[in-house]
């Protein structure tokens, strides 16, 4: 090969000193400039470990594996069941959370005042007093909802009472879960638990719950690929922007649910309900890219990244060949719009398990198709473009499946490959909605952050250090 | 009723198009029959048969041969032009749509921008450097590391790795290097030929190169293999490889090393290594007897200019000459002016290199002229000087040295260091003879030349207040071709009075010549 | 974007290789590497492959924005593109090989000669259906069918006699006569040589005398190749070493076994405009060789005087 290179043209990448780039193509060679910088912040430890791993046959054939089973997931909405009958290992006394592991005393404003809140409507505790000193004690237990399946937006508190979504992945029966939207203004999932946010979730519980699962049901479910699809060719991202998918769900549901032999009131409420709420199909995409995603995960020496999820403290992401663990770093603030009235001294850092659709190739990566969400940070339809171009640079692949039709009808970057983002110090860019930081007042606006650059660093630390090479 | 044709190059349409296509031009007013096959000669034997073309064409099967008859000129023209459009229309733009695309950041990104990439160049801080190295290979890439403060545990891995996979790893520490007659990093513009060098020093392949241009000859490849290659713990993996390549290689015809002696076992490995090439080897291990080197096809040399010369010779088919250590006799006159200027007490040399291979073969060449010489990087562990900022008797000092590079660029490019040296000599009432080295070449310096007279000529002034002359001795390592050329550089440095030699070596012994006997 | 290829054929090169892009279609293109002759391509289908071929199946993909010249490079596995962010991973995909060589089809067995009438039959109701230049039936009638027909029929049938006869001048004669000849950029005389070859390789199995023929005839026809275009030469190239396309090969298999014929057929004749149904001509006049009776040549008194030939009809 040493002897092919003499007969080829050469063509030189220059890492460091551009003035022999310069000085290439001055006596007639081809050059290529990198933008580099030191790989995984300068440190060098982390840096060797994470060249080693570039190009690693075994890591290639394990992220095959792992892509392979993530991409060819075919997830469907099989029913609502409350989180006690739908997920197993779900304690009585357990509540889930947004993100990684965390315990009571550090939550952030509004997942604590979702956990009291969901403690008044389990009927755990009578008063937010009582209710505050039971989750500080040690008779209920804190889970992420990732550990069992599940995904929530925002704080992301289910609690065994809660009607979930459930999704089921034909291709290997593997389950996802994820609790139904309440709509905007004062809810729990940002951290409100007055009366009307209780009475609501009490509804869902008796009412709204029952109603989907009856119509789900009489569809024999609902196939979810396809209207992700098409909500991608109708400017939804599903993440943020969920506008088109919702409809489409809407759509899909009412006939039957016109058909069921609840009281007419009651379906009238429910088709209201869902038709006031443009992020109703949000939690439902959420499990969709949890059930895709968890088809990826456990394969030894992946670097695909499985989950992204942020507890308002710390974000966190777990990869395919590092099980349970969590990489994690403190939560970002969210560049954004906020509404009138706030301003980003009221925010709460970056929240929520819904950075699953990111970690699953839509949202923020498949913003090209959803011009509307760059308007958030004051872009341009290009920006959005360029965003989603970005990421194809640290995924493994596309995602045949989801296209983007600003893009020429490209496929979507889908598969977050770690070892891409420490190499290039490109981040995984996500959509989201910003909290306000203390309980109860809500979303305060939308916007984009990027993923610590810090958890991926971590996560090439214990895959480099896993895997042992012969030189 | 008439015909025409037209050709269109390379293009290739499914067949579907290109009979939908045909109908299309069929369709065209006055037009009765078209065709568009590829122009192949039994089609165009087939068109002249059926009368669609008027006589046989040169076949020229990869292009598009369209045919038309229609009732005249100038529908048949205009259906012809109106077919050329259509096929050359593209099916889709591709170009640019405003948005902004990210630079490469790492080296598979950069094979993204730049597929056919078969090489990277590693400038990064030394720390960096072995991870890029170990990406550029794992991803199929040979690799110059230019970096240095790269660890032996680091380098070893990297150049065993390589070699497993028949993957070139020049460096860490590898200055230069010229791969396809392309310079890399700090390198010459060097004419083409036949002699392939492979070098652990970077000035001294840099020397070479430039000498092997100046005798009129040329060089296939320039290999470095950085400064611990040859060392025992890496085995001279790179060099083995690099003659492995060469040998291998049609154009080259002699192969050229250059290299301080490497340890005993490894000498004897590339020295076998280079007897088994069947090609003329010239072998430079500077300081090392040439007697213990000449065997079969290996010829021993004793400095870089003599491995030039025979080089050259080897490649012109002429036998080798024994070389002489005596100064040729054009320099006789040229020492016996410059010594008549000189005063009793203006008895040392100071030499103030920038190259350290240059350093080198000038504290051998005074050592042996002269006796002792003091030095940073002196022959014996006595000669070493013992304050490095001020000379004692015969100095000659490396100013590459990383004692003097520590924050700032290295003395080929940035001269003020040895200008302040030049000065501090002149002071110096034992001064006789001021010995330099400039390289010219990618990397270094743009003009030399001016960066020195100033201070050349500042220097003789100090002399002339003392009632001194000094004396300049430079040899000047480039080519004509070199971004600052060759004789440019040397004849402004000639118009201060600086004596020129062709090679360090000789500029060496001309300096020992001047203040040896007299 | 990175698109995985799902096969590839046993010709590609699979860890590096330097190419340019030499033609674009709208679902595959055309690589010219540079150590040589022949090319390589990629398609996008769900299950045409190519021994030259690098398959993948992505939807939602448009080649139309790669143009002719680009450069093109594998390293370690991964094919990409010069100023397009399109790579394809060539590691993992599964190594697709032609089975013609071995198949052994033996064309005195009734359910062999049967599937073969039925496949004629077929391909002269599709040509007549699409209205192509070429007629297969009409290559055995002399001054019947277009001027194509008519300047072809000739060469085809000295080439069925002296491939009959182990007379390879008499045949690389025939050839040469076809190279090139007809329209597409498969032209197609070389379309139905690439069938013959097909059918050669078919029936050849370890016959030693007849796998004689094909080579040294498969060496030469390589020669005359250059008398055509570069995409043409390489399907040549590749049927003078028994490696055809898939829909081909599984026809020859159908034959062989009787199964799944008629699906087979209208598989292979589907390909392209007319060359699909010129390659299947090729094939089935191949497999008449060195078998008489023959379905083309029911008696030996038929042999040489192809006007008789519909008489199997």
């Amino acid at each position: 090969m040493v002897n092919k290179l003499f007969e080829q043209e050469l063509q030189v990448i220059n890492v460091g000193l551009s003035s022999f780039a310069e000085s290439i193509q001055q006596t007639g060679g081809k050059s290529l400039q990198l933008d580099w910088r030191p790989p995984a912040s300068g440190n060098r430890e982390i840096g060797m470990k994470l060249a080693r791993l570039i190009n690693d046959p075994r890591v290639e054939a394990a992220n095959r594996t792992a892509f392979e089973g993530f991409l060819s997931t075919q997830p469907i909405l099989t029913g609502v069941d409350s989180a006690r009958n739908a997920i197993p290992n779900l304690g009585e006394r357990m509540l889930l959370h947004a993100g990684p592991p965390i315990e009571w005393r550090r939550m952030c404003g509004p997942m604590q005042g979702a956990i009291v809140g969901a403690i008044l409507y389990e009927g755990w505790a009578r008063d937010q007093e009582s209710a505050r000193a039971l989750a500080a004690g040690t008779e209920i237990t804190f889970a992420p909802c990732h550990h069992l399946g599940a995904v929530g937006p925002m704080s992301g508190i289910i609690s065994p009472s809660m009607p979930v979504w459930i999704v089921k992945n034909q291709d290997r029966g593997n389950l996802a879960f994820s609790n139904l939207n309440e709509g905007l203004g004062k809810v729990l999932r940002f951290g409100a638990n007055d009366a009307s946010v209780l009475e609501r979730l009490k509804w869902m519980e008796d009412v709204l719950g029952p109603a989907l699962n009856a119509a789900v049901r009489q569809l024999g479910g609902v196939e979810l690929r396809p209207i992700i699809a098409q909500a991608l060719h109708m400017g939804d991202e599903c993440h943020n922007r969920n506008a088109a998918a919702s409809s489409q769900l809407f759509k899909r549901l009412t006939p039957t649910l016109l058909k069921t032999d609840l009281p007419q009131s009651d379906v009238a409420r429910v088709l209201e309900f869902i038709a006031g709420n443009d992020h109703f199909f949000l939690n439902v995409s959420m499990a969709c890219c949890k059930a895709m995603l968890d088809a990826g995960h456990g394969v030894e020496g992946s670097t695909l990244v499985t989950a992204m999820a942020r507890n308002g403290v710390e974000f966190g992401i777990r990869t395919s060949g590092t099980g349970d663990a969590w990489f994690t770093a403190p939560a970002p603030m969210v560049d954004g719009l906020f509404f009138p009235g706030y301003s980003p001294a009221d925010a709460a850092p970056d929240l929520g398990d819904s950075a699953i659709t990111e970690t699953a190739g839509i949202g923020g990566f498949a913003m090209g198709a959803a011009p509307a969400i760059v308007q958030f940070v004051g872009g341009t339809p290009q920006d959005a473009i360029a965003y989603t171009r970005e990421m194809y640079h640290i995924t493994m692949g596309v995602n045949g499946g989801f296209t983007l039709p600003p893009l020429n009808f490209d496929a979507s970057p889908a598969g977050i490959d770690a070892r891409k983002v420490v190499d290039t110090g490109i981040a995984p860019v996500i959509n989201t909605g910003i909290a306000h930081r203390d309980a109860g007042i809500g979303q305060v606006g939308a916007g984009i952050t990027r993923a610590p650059l810090a958890c991926f660093e971590q996560a090439i630390k214990k895959l480099g250090t896993d895997s042992q090479a012969k030189y | 009723m008439t015909t025409s044709q037209r050709m269109i190059k390379n293009l290739y349409r499914d067949s579907v198009s290109l009979m939908q296509f045909s109908e299309k031009l069929r369709a065209l007013d006055g037009i009765q029959q078209a065709s568009a096959v590829m122009a192949t000669e039994n089609n165009i034997s087939l068109l002249v048969e059926a009368g669609l073309l008027a006589s046989a064409v040169p076949p020229s099967p990869n292009d598009l041969l369209i045919v038309v008859e229609g009732k005249d000129e100038a529908s048949v023209s205009a259906a012809l032009d109106q077919a050329e459009a259509m096929l050359k229309a593209k099916a889709v733009d591709a170009g640019e749509d405003g948005v902004r695309h990210v630079p490469p950041r790492s080296v598979e990104m950069g094979l993204d921008s730049m597929p056919s990439a078969n090489f990277v160049l590693i400038s990064t801080p030394g720390e960096y450097a072995a991870a890029e190295a170990r990406k550029a290979l794992q991803l199929g890439l040979h690799v110059m590391m230019f970096s240095d403060n790269v660890s032996m545990e680091e380098e070893i891995p990297l150049k065993q790795y390589a070699r497993d996979h028949d993957l070139l790893v020049m460096g860490p520490d590898c200055g230069t290097a010229i791969i396809n007659g392309i310079p890399l990093g700090f390198a010459n513009v060097v004419r083409r030929g036949d002699i392939g060098v492979v070098a652990a020093s970077g000035t001294g392949l840099q020397q070479v190169t430039s000498l092997i241009d100046r005798f009129g000859a040329g060089i296939t490849q320039a290999i470095g293999t950085g400064g611990h290659d040859l060392k025992s713990e890496v085995g001279g993996i790179t060099m083995l490889q690099g003659i492995d390549a060469l040998a291998k290689d049609q154009a080259t015809k002699v192969i050229l090393l250059v290299s301080k002696p490497p340890s005993p076992d490894v000498m004897k490995n590339v020295l076998d290594k280079a007897a088994k090439s069947k090609k003329p080897v010239v072998v430079e291990f500077i300081g090392a007897d040439p007697k213990t080197i000449t065997a079969g096809n290996l010829y021993g040399v004793k400095t870089l200019e003599d491995a030039a010369s025979a080089a050259v010779l080897l490649s012109k088919g002429k036998a080798v000459k024994k070389f002489s250590n005596a100064l040729p006799a054009k320099y006789k006159t040229l020492v016996k002016s410059a010594q008549k200027k000189l005063k009793k007490e203006q008895r040392y040399i100071r030499g103030l290199f920038s190259g350290g291979t240059f350093c080198y073969e000038t504290v051998l060449s005074l050592s042996e002229a002269l006796g002792k010489v003091y030095s940073n990087t002196p022959i014996k562990k006595d000669e070493k000087i013992p304050n490095v900022w001020k000379s004692l008797e015969h100095t000659v000092i490396d100013l590459g040295d990383d004692l003097f590079t520590q924050g700032r660029p290295h003395p080929m490019i940035d001269f003020r260091l040895r200008n302040e040296r030049i000065l501090q000599e002149a002071e110096d009432p034992e001064t006789a003879v001021i010995l330099l080295d400039v390289v010219l070449g990618y990397g270094s310096n743009m003009d030399p030349a001016s960066e020195l007279i100033p201070a050349i000529q500042h220097a003789q002034k100090i002399a002339a207040k003392a009632k001194r002359n000094l004396v300049f001795v430079a040899s000047v390592c480039g080519t004509d071709s070199d971004p600052q050329s060759l004789s440019r550089q040397e004849a402004r440095l000639r118009e201060v009075g600086v004596i020129l030699t062709d090679s360090n070596a000789q500029a060496a012994r001309l300096a020992a010549a001047i203040v040896g006997a007299r | 974007m990175k698109i995985r290829a799902v096969s590839i054929g046993e010709a590609v090169p699979r860890e590096r290789f330097d190419a340019v892009i030499q033609s674009v279609f709208d679902s595959a293109l055309n690589l010219r590497l540079a150590d040589e002759e022949h090319l390589i391509a990629l398609v996008i289908s769900d299950h045409y492959e190519l021994p030259q071929g690098i398959r993948i199946v992505t939807k939602g993909l448009s080649l139309r924005t790669l143009t002719p010249g680009l450069r093109v490079a594998t390293r370690s596995g991964i094919l990409r593109f010069d100023s397009s962010s399109l790579s394809v991973d060539l590691r993992g995909a599964s190594v697709w090989k032609c089975r013609v060589p071995e198949l052994g089809l033996n064309m005195q067995s009734h359910t062999a000669q049967q599937a073969w009438s039925t496949t004629w039959t077929l391909l002269n109701q599709e040509q007549r259906h699409k209205n192509t230049e070429l007629l297969a039936d009409d290559l055995f009638r002399p001054h019947t069918g277009s001027p194509l027909s008519q300047r072809i029929s000739k060469p085809v049938t000295s080439l069925v006699t002296s491939t009959d006869e182990f007379n390879p001048r008499g045949a690389l004669h025939a050839a040469g006569q076809m190279i090139g000849l007809g329209p597409g950029v498969t032209p197609s005389g070389d379309d139905i040589l690439i069938g013959f070859l097909a059918g050669l390789w078919s029936m050849a199995g370890e016959n030693g005398h007849q796998l004689a023929f094909i080579r040294s005839f498969g060496r030469e026809l390589i020669q005359l190749a250059k008398g055509t275009s570069e995409i043409s030469r390489t399907y040549l190239y590749h049927a003078a070493q028994g490696q055809f396309s898939s829909s081909l090969s599984h026809l020859a298999e159908a034959i062989t076994t009787s199964d799944c014929v008629e699906e087979a057929a209208r598989a292979a004749m589907r390909v392209g405009h007319s060359s699909g149904m010129d390659a299947v001509t090729g094939l089935l006049i191949g497999l008449c060789v060195w078998n008489i009776p023959s379905p083309l040549y029911p008696s030996p008194a038929g042999r040489g005087d192809g006007g008789e030939g519909k008489d199997y009809l």
